[in-house]
């Protein structure tokens, strides 16, 4: 049979659980709203029983410590989306200022088509001066509508290009950071401490990471490994691997990992995905762009050439590009006078003969098949598309990723409700355990003042 | 499932759903475009760049077509005035050629053609805006001079050429005839034959006066032909205008469908959004307040 001694030591053990686990409930109420915070629970156990008298006897309740109710697996998948989504957020952000550049309602779009149509308003009386200027001053719109569409890509480009190593440095700091969690984490698992806290610090860096570049995460018994979508080594146990920027023989920023230039496999995060606006799309945009420019110029060119100016000589070009690659940014007007337009195909002033075949430049197609207007229709379609494409799979990955949290809120999140109830039950245990204490007690009494005389 | 206070998050996310959703309805209610960036409709934003560039293009034509019509009317007139001049000419030969005037008749006559002559090389010099409409593509001096050494009497100084304007794609009209076509043709030379009057008058010859006043027949048919030539370059351009004016009406309503908004359908899901926002915040201040603590006291 059990001793009253026995009995309050299990009711004292029964206070401390009831205690501690009023202790959890409290941490876990009073973090409800701290970002990254996962609720803990109190891991009881029965004690070990002992035999007396043939009977298998309670001894009362171990409390064998907390543990953070988290899923791993949930929280690498959250890490996942919130690299596409970074990625995809700075992709849409970046296309969305370049669209201002390349609408359908103005820009070289309607600049093309104003100048050829001021061509066409030549062609009612070709030796007027009025309509000279006007032909002048719609190339010249030609020319700076070329050169802001060049400047809307170099200067987004620059702008990215500016953000890479401000990315690399928040990258090395977050290595850093992790890889001393890493041996926190280890050395407080030896000496047998709950790391939870540690552990949702780590988890809340690791996500932030994830928002700026590609990661992997494998977690191994020496704490997480981190490493870039091509396996280059972030953070390995306690230690980090510091990425490097520098400028590139191309001139723009690249990434390094240890001499290797990583920046080509660097997809995910806003890291990723502002590199793959920058060396993707703006570089081709700017090819086409190019393209127009010079093929426009030349197409142009031929056709004055192929007349006479006012006085009667013969047509020089329009317009000078320095070659293909950089056209749209240096098209310049190289008539210096409005009496130099071409117009005549006789060499008299009044002749408008050759304004049809600068004309026909409107409505022939370019070498790269196209009109200049419909090269100009492709741009604008590449540039939405591309933004669009960005918009959507940003919209897609944060809904995908508001569910994932949802579901990992419900798994680590804490509950007020739940935890109230909790407290309650605590608070009855602990009442409950007290109570038996103070039976105890007063048995005690009973038992001290048998066969003394009562007063 | 376990709950949590998460909900709070999915309220919000959705309460900003709506107001992004509202935020592009107001928009497109406001500039009565559906498309307003090239990402709300990347195919419809490519197709509004090659519509507005035939809009303006057809808006260029119709300005083209005015002009033209003012360079076809006034050489049209000119035309017109040369027939009545010639027209007077011709009663004067006849009047000349009936054998029964005295020698001082016969030189008022000959100086009046004469003046019929000066009248018409005005009328062949008529200059609209600085250009001259009968000297061909040498438009810039008056083309008709008198001048003693030819046996027109008159030089042309323009030239054959002839301009054209754009009024279409792929279309154009001539916008003028040049003067040694309509002056100095082949049969029937208006200043030949009105140099060949005046000095028939003046050496007061009946058979080269009777034939001279012939070549002034002959030539009035030819100056009217010609001017038939600008009635019916008139006549197309009117046509012209029409099919372009309803060109930029079938324009304007393709531009509307492609990147119009429809706002009826956007009026009604701003209604929508606003109800569903309207029914976020109430559930939100239905739910945020419950709490177990508030049923323990």
């Amino acid at each position: 049979m059990g001793t009253l001694n026995s009995i309050m030591s299990i009711a004292g053990e029964g206070l401390q659980a009831s205690q501690a686990s009023l202790n959890v409930t409290a941490n876990n109420i009073s973090n409800s709203d701290t970002p990254g915070y996962t609720r803990e629970v109190v891991n009881l156990t029965e004690s070990q029983t002992v035999q007396q008298g043939g009977l298998n006897l309670g001894t009362g309740v171990t409390m064998q410590g907390f543990t953070s109710v988290r899923d791993q697996v949930l929280q690498l998948q959250i890490n996942d989306q919130m690299q596409q989504a970074g990625s995809s957020l700075a992709q849409s952000n970046a296309l969305q200022q370049l669209e201002t550049g390349f609408s359908s309602a103005s820009g070289l779009g309607t600049g093309l088509t104003a100048f050829f149509d001021s061509v066409s308003q030549l062609s009612t009386n070709p030796a007027s001066s009025a309509l000279r200027q006007t032909v002048m001053s719609s190339a010249s719109t030609v020319v700076n509508d070329f050169h802001s569409a060049a400047i809307s890509i170099s200067q987004l480009q620059t702008g990215l290009n500016e953000t890479v190593p401000k990315s690399v440095t928040e990258i090395n700091q977050l290595s850093t950071q992790i890889a001393n969690l890493n041996a926190q984490i280890i050395s407080a698992g030896m000496s047998g401490q709950a790391p939870g806290a540690l552990v949702d610090q780590r988890d809340r860096l690791v996500s932030q990471l994830s928002q700026l570049t590609s990661l992997q995460t494998t977690h191994t018994p020496n704490g997480d490994t981190l490493s870039t979508g091509d396996g280059a080594p972030l953070v390995v146990g306690s230690q980090a691997f510091a990425l490097t920027s520098a400028t590139g023989t191309d001139g723009l920023q690249h990434v390094y990992q240890g001499g290797t230039d990583i920046t080509s496999s660097l997809t995910g995060g806003s890291l990723g995905g502002t590199l793959q606006v920058r060396d993707g799309e703006l570089p081709a945009l700017q090819t086409k762009l190019d393209n127009l420019a010079s093929q426009f110029t030349s197409a142009i060119n031929t056709a004055n050439q192929a007349g006479f100016d006012v006085t009667g000589l013969a047509g020089k070009p329009m317009f000078t590009t320095s070659g293909t690659t950089g056209a749209a940014a240096s098209i310049q007007l190289a008539l210096t006078s409005s009496s130099q337009i071409a117009a005549s195909s006789d060499g008299s002033a009044g002749s408008s003969g050759n304004l049809s075949k600068l004309l026909a430049v409107q409505n022939t197609a370019l070498a790269s098949g196209m009109t200049p207007v419909d090269a100009y229709s492709d741009l604008v379609y590449t540039v939405g598309n591309a933004s669009a494409q960005a918009q959507t799979s940003n919209t897609a990955t944060n809904a995908a990723l508001s569910q994932l949290q949802a579901q990992q809120a419900s798994i680590s999140g804490v509950s007020v409700d739940e935890e109230t109830t909790n407290m309650i039950r605590y608070q009855q245990s602990y009442q409950a355990a007290a109570k038996v204490i103070s039976t105890v007690d007063s048995l005690y009494q009973i038992l001290i003042s048998m066969g003394s005389t009562t007063a | 499932m376990r709950v949590t206070s998460n909900y709070y998050a999915q309220i919000l996310n959705s309460i900003s759903a709506t107001q992004k959703s509202e935020q592009t309805d107001i928009q497109q209610l406001a500039t009565s475009k559906r498309v307003n960036r090239p990402s709300d409709d990347p195919t419809a934003a490519a197709q509004e760049v090659g519509n507005l560039a035939s809009t303006a293009d057809a808006a260029q034509y119709e300005q083209n077509i005015s002009s033209a019509q003012s360079l076809l009317q006034s050489a049209s007139s000119a035309l017109s005035l040369v027939v009545t001049a010639l027209t007077s000419a011709i009663t004067q030969g006849v009047e000349a050629g009936n054998g029964t005037l005295m020698s001082a008749q016969m030189t008022q006559l000959a100086s009046s053609i004469s003046g019929v002559r000066d009248q018409v090389i005005g009328l062949a010099n008529t200059s609209v805006q600085g250009v001259y409409l009968f000297g061909g593509t040498a438009s810039g001096n008056p083309p008709f001079q008198l001048n003693a050494a030819p046996s027109t009497g008159v030089s042309y100084v323009g030239n054959s050429s002839v301009n054209s304007i754009p009024v279409g794609n792929n279309q154009s009209v001539q916008s003028n005839v040049p003067g040694d076509q309509i002056f100095a043709a082949a049969t029937g030379n208006v200043m030949q034959s009105l140099t060949d009057l005046i000095n028939a008058v003046q050496a007061n010859s009946a058979t080269a006066i009777q034939t001279a006043t012939a070549e002034v027949q002959s030539a009035v048919s030819t100056v009217s032909l010609q001017q038939q030539i600008y009635g019916s370059a008139t006549n197309q351009l009117t046509a012209d205008n029409t099919s372009l004016q309803s060109e930029t009406v079938s324009l304007k309503s393709q531009e509307n469908s492609l990147v119009g908004a429809d706002i009826a359908t956007i009026a009604t899901n701003l209604t929508l959004a606003q109800t569903s926002q309207q029914a976020a915040l109430e559930a939100m201040a239905k739910v945020a307040p419950m709490s177990l603590l508030n049923y323990l006291q």
